[in-house]
């Protein structure tokens, strides 16, 4: 018999906000070993990161070399970000020792390095999460229809895909809440990158979730808002609303 | 419906915790006759309710496992309640830990709501300090 699944099995993941930035060769400074990523990002000390290269006219996977002697499959941790000039500076471990960049890479073109928080973080203060997914309908009726026994029926085809979220999270004395960062990032001004993972049945293998045995909803959203609720007698709680800013994405099979 | 697997997945971590302190604390679970040891000594009952465990559809119904645990800490009276919370203690970090394991395709599934309690009980025909909480609990069993 099948067993109905419970809010026990869900789960809320989260990519900050300001995030994710392309730059290209002029922004690598293997002397200094900083990269340019733009300022006023959302970027954080100890942040895990990923280097890419993007076709940015396309948005898949570019071409060129990332600069010596980063790797593309590993993660690095963001070690300074500075919004105001948006250097980074990152280590191959976190708090560790500068990566030592030793030539710029290289991308032509619309071929850019990207720079984007590695992998989704588990909101555990989560206490709900919903997601409304929904299709404009355009009205194409024609008048002038023959009237027989019963009225005629209204057609329509379809208009825009649309979808809104959100969540309600706790407030913590814990100081590295993911919670409290999606708090704030909704007044970011850059919010590239924010993304949010929302299951409705997490599935672990061996410590670590597993994607082929768990179902969910993806998508980049844009923050925004958030309500906060401080009073006498509840735990102090936020909502936090949120709508896609680009496809949302299913994955609701094990397969 | 797996029951047992359900209710081993509770009782299991209460019983590995209780039988870890020294000297260990006997616990007692359903259908378990518990003597009050005389003289008195710490004991811990469990209880396990199950309420609704299916959800009916239009076509049949589904597995929907809900219910309750109650435990109950007992510890001598006249030595105040200090000891009677730590035992109250110990079972709410079972429950935590078992609220923070991860579901995994192979097994049953266990979360434990709202923890209400502890409260507490002295009966003057009884020869133990009573302390109690009690929780509502989801499971999703294959």
């Amino acid at each position: 018999m099948a067993t109905v699944l419970s809010g026990i099995s869900g789960a809320l993941y989260y990519k900050p906000a300001g995030t994710k930035a392309t730059l290209g060769e002029l922004d690598v400074n293997a002397t200094n070993d900083t990269f340019y990523v733009g300022t006023n990002m959302g970027f954080r000390v100890g942040d895990p990161i990923k280097f890419s290269i993007v076709n940015t006219q396309t948005g898949g996977t570019g071409t060129g070399t990332l600069p010596s002697s980063l790797v593309g499959a590993n993660t690095y941790y963001v070690l300074t970000y500075s919004t105001s000039t948006g250097l980074m500076t990152i280590s191959s471990t976190s708090g560790g020792a500068v990566e030592d960049v030793t030539n710029d890479g290289t991308v032509t073109g619309v071929n850019k390095f990207q720079v984007a928080y590695s992998e989704f973080g588990v909101v555990s203060e989560a206490r709900d999460w919903s997601i409304e997914v929904s299709r404009a309908e355009i009205d194409v009726t024609a008048i002038g229809q023959a009237l027989g026994q019963y009225v005629p029926f209204r057609q329509y085809i379809s208009g825009f895909g649309d979808a809104n979220g959100s969540a309600t999270v706790y407030f913590t004395d814990e100081d590295a809440s993911f919670a409290n960062r999606i708090i704030q990032d909704v007044l970011l001004r850059k919010q590239v990158g924010a993304t949010m993972k929302l299951y409705m049945d997490r599935v672990e293998s061996a410590g670590v979730v597993d994607d082929t045995k768990s179902r969910s909803i993806q998508t980049e959203v844009t923050l925004t808002s958030a309500s906060f609720n401080v009073n006498p007698d509840d735990a102090q709680s936020i909502s936090i609303n949120f709508r896609p800013s680009a496809a949302v994405s299913f994955d609701l099979m094990t397969t | 419906m797996n029951y047992q697997s359900i209710r081993a997945k509770i009782e299991a971590p209460l019983l590995s915790a209780y039988n870890s302190e020294v000297p260990s604390i006997p616990v007692y679970f359903d259908n378990i006759t518990a003597v009050p040891p005389d003289p008195p000594k710490e004991y811990v009952r469990v209880n396990i309710i199950f309420g609704l465990t299916t959800e009916s559809t239009l076509d049949g119904s589904l597995d929907y496992a809900r219910g309750a645990l109650i435990i109950r800490c007992f510890a001598p009276k006249g030595s105040g309640p200090a000891r009677c919370q730590q035992m109250v203690a110990l079972a709410k970090e079972v429950i935590d830990t078992l609220n923070s394991t991860r579901k995994t395709s192979t097994s049953t599934y266990v979360r434990l709501g709202q923890i209400t309690g502890p409260s507490f009980q002295a009966p003057e025909d009884f020869p133990h300090f009573v302390g109690r909480i009690d929780a509502g609990w989801q499971a999703s069993a294959k």
